[in-house]
């Protein structure tokens, strides 16, 4: 799909709000930077490392559960590598203790996918403590080091403590809708692409993808806003609540018109009317979009007049040519039922209060 | 009590092996002298069950081309500042790509992370040996071969168990569906009390992320003997998700009491029926054995279809002008789409040997 000045400017704003997030990687690299040079050890580079490292786990639904993922996950790896440290002279204790730290971190990996990042980064760093044979006082300098790259990322995590919650919240609306978007533009390529048919797999497969990073972003979503809703009053509550129930209600609608690739048993019946669709498609998008600015409080004013107006021509065209020419006339009227309720309930969420600015920034 | 099924222990032996293997030809065998060849085991045990040599590959081509490029910045340039500025740049710049395109699956966050990763511990750890550079790229070969040996003869996967175990989650969860919007149609007023949380458990079902759904199936170069028919499987299941989540939004639009009223008991005869072919799906997936029945799967639509035409009129003109006749079409629509999609599944199991 080419790149369209909506697209690129949704992706700005998708951008600044994880800025914080690159902040904080460089003050992380930098403090490193200047605290190494007074490090008198060989094995400083474990600074780095662990800082490095450590820095990107995003997981912890609050500031606190975060900065406690990236403690115990630093803490476990200092003592696993300390511990492979010690044994390192002896190969087949060392071997064994390896096996077992790598057997539990993939069990741990596996069964809760979420701690795999964490998992990794302690399964390596006790692969790299078990690479050369050190003493004992190095193997604590080495410790420390870790230990040291464990408070420079836990403590620069303070950049994200002003409104942490909200600040994830509006990044997974965003995240949400981008993928919604996503998810209408792989719909209509089924309807608008003639090698569809022959190609089924190709595209459902991109549908399945879409569909899968939509439902991924919005149990998220979900989850952040439970978080959330410990700070916010009742109102704001409702008004969240709300936002996810519309949320899934459009992505439900967009499966339902999305039927229509299906029940179209002549697939050449669709170019009679793929201008209308491929107007229809674009401000679709458009109206994505302008629910986005709508829920970032920007002062565009959205409104679905054109999508309307394009809906409307597929409905003369359904009446004048479909209704004869297709051997399932009713599929498309399906089809601009479902279109005609995906308008009214854009307009209703354009209809309601932006999320309050407070809130949200 | 964590609850750890046969893939996740055979794997993580697969890679425990891989990992104690290599570590001990490392020892005595290493050419750099530097655990590459651990850590090569170990990275190319980093795979999803679909296809994991092709994965192994590129997981190795990428350690390759990291450990080259570390290699010629060590060696062009000397200056320990700039080496640090260039190694924080990378690391930044993967860190912050595969933040800003979350959420992603695990495989596609580790090989967003995994050159830049493999710089910083070659550039940053010491040499131990002259030839450095070719050294370790000997030792990443080795322990590449080692890893996926280990993977193949303590792992290999079942992909057919693998399969069904994916599905299972699923079918159960629509069971529960097909249940809760029977009871929602008979009490609208209870429709975000009896559906939202299924609808969730379903969306949950269906996340590859959380490690059960088989979306390996639909990697490129998945196993060409199993590919059609497991993509016919997974293609058709989601297109019945779909379905489901089509009808609860129906639901949810608000149709004619008056009306569904008048169809309920044809409604709900086709959704028990419905249940039926679930549950020949579901033990299918966990038993591998087919619950033959004699019941008709076609007149309770024919019915339904017959008693609609009696209280919805069935041309066009009229339904145009009737928002709630048209939900309701649309709704038996879904209905004879699912009917049709749950069929040609149940037709394409494969005859059990009795």
């Amino acid at each position: 799909m080419p790149v369209t000045k909506n697209n690129l400017r949704f992706e700005m704003d998708l951008h600044f709000s994880s800025l914080k997030r690159l902040s904080y990687l460089i003050l992380v690299a930098l403090v490193v930077y200047l605290i190494q040079p007074h490090i008198c050890s060989s094995q400083s580079y474990w600074l780095i490392w662990s800082a490095l490292f450590l820095s990107l786990i995003t997981n912890g639904d609050s500031f606190k559960r975060r900065i406690t993922m990236i403690v115990i996950t630093g803490l476990t790896a200092a003592f696993a590598s300390f511990i492979a440290g010690c044994l390192a002279p002896i190969v087949i204790l060392a071997g064994i203790y390896l096996f077992i730290i790598t057997l539990i971190s993939a069990v741990v990996s596996q069964r809760y996918p979420r701690y795999f990042l964490q998992a990794l980064i302690i399964n390596l760093f006790v692969i790299l403590a078990s690479s050369a044979l050190v003493s004992l006082s190095e193997n604590t300098e080495r410790f420390v080091l870790i230990s040291m790259g464990v408070g420079v990322a836990a403590l620069l995590q303070i950049i994200f403590y002003p409104y942490f919650v909200r600040n994830e919240l509006q990044a997974y609306v965003l995240i949400t809708l981008r993928h919604l978007k996503k998810l209408n533009t792989d719909i209509f390529s089924c309807l608008l692409e003639p090698e569809y048919p022959d190609n089924i797999y190709l595209y459902e497969r991109r549908l399945h993808t879409s569909k899968n990073h939509f439902i991924q972003a919005l149990s998220r979503l979900r989850e952040v806003t439970q978080l959330a809703e410990t700070k916010l009053n009742n109102v704001e509550k409702a008004e969240h609540e709300l936002l996810l129930l519309n949320l899934d209600l459009l992505f439900e609608n967009m499966l339902d018109y999305s039927q229509l690739r299906r029940r179209v048993t002549d697939y050449t019946t669709l170019s009679i009317c793929s201008q209308e669709l491929t107007n229809i498609s674009r401000e679709i998008d458009k109206s994505i979009y302008g629910l986005i600015c709508h829920f970032s409080d920007k002062k565009i004013y959205p409104d679905t007049s054109k999508l309307t107006q394009y809906v409307n021509q597929l409905e003369n065209n359904y009446h004048n040519v479909l209704q004869i020419a297709s051997r399932e006339p009713l599929v498309f009227l399906l089809f601009i039922d479902s279109l005609n309720a995906f308008i009214k309930k854009l307009n209703e969420l354009y209809a309601r209060p932006a999320l309050h600015s407070g809130n949200l920034s | 009590m964590m609850s750890i099924n046969r893939y996740t222990l055979h794997h993580a032996l697969a890679i425990g092996l891989a990992v104690f293997s290599a570590f001990i030809v490392n020892h005595y065998f290493s050419f750099s002298h530097e655990i590459y060849m651990v850590i090569s085991a170990f990275f190319v045990c980093q795979t999803t069950r679909g296809t994991p040599v092709k994965q192994a590959m590129i997981i190795f081509l990428i350690m390759v081309a990291a450990l080259t490029a570390s290699s010629l910045l060590l060696i062009n340039i000397r200056n320990y500042q700039v080496i640090y500025v260039l190694l924080a740049v990378l690391f930044i710049a993967s860190a912050y790509l595969s933040f800003i395109y979350r959420p992603q699956s695990n495989k596609l966050l580790f090989l967003t992370l995994l050159f830049s990763m493999v710089v910083l511990i070659s550039t940053l750890s010491p040499i131990m040996s002259a030839e450095f550079m070719q050294n370790r790229l000997m030792d990443v070969v080795i322990g590449a071969f080692i890893g996926v040996a280990c993977a193949f003869i303590v792992a290999p996967v079942n992909l057919e168990r693998e399969l069904s175990e994916g599905i299972l989650p699923v079918l159960s969860c629509l069971s529960e569906y097909t249940q809760s919007l029977s009871e929602t149609l008979l009490a609208p007023q209870n429709y975000k009390a009896n559906t939202s949380l299924v609808r969730e458990k379903v969306e949950r079902a269906l996340q590859g992320n959380l490690g059960v759904y088989p979306v390996w199936v639909y990697e490129a170069g998945f196993n060409r003997g199993l590919r059609y028919g497991f993509r016919f499987f997974l293609i058709n299941v989601e297109r019945v998700t779909e379905i489901y989540f089509s009808m609860d939004y129906l639901i949810s639009r608000g149709m004619d009491g008056l009306i569904m009223q008048g169809l309920y008991a044809n409604i709900n005869n086709v959704m028990q029926k419905n249940q039926e072919l679930l549950s020949i799906l579901t033990e299918y997936f966990k038993y591998k054995k087919i619950e033959y029945t004699q019941s008709d799967f076609t007149s309770d639509m024919a019915e339904l279809e017959k008693n609609l035409h009696q209280i919805v009129p069935d041309n066009l003109e009229a339904l145009d002008i009737s928002p709630q006749f048209l939900l309701v079409t649309a709704f038996i629509r879904d209905l004879k789409d699912l009917r049709g999609l749950l069929l040609q599944l149940v037709m394409a199991l494969p005859a059990t040997k009795h």
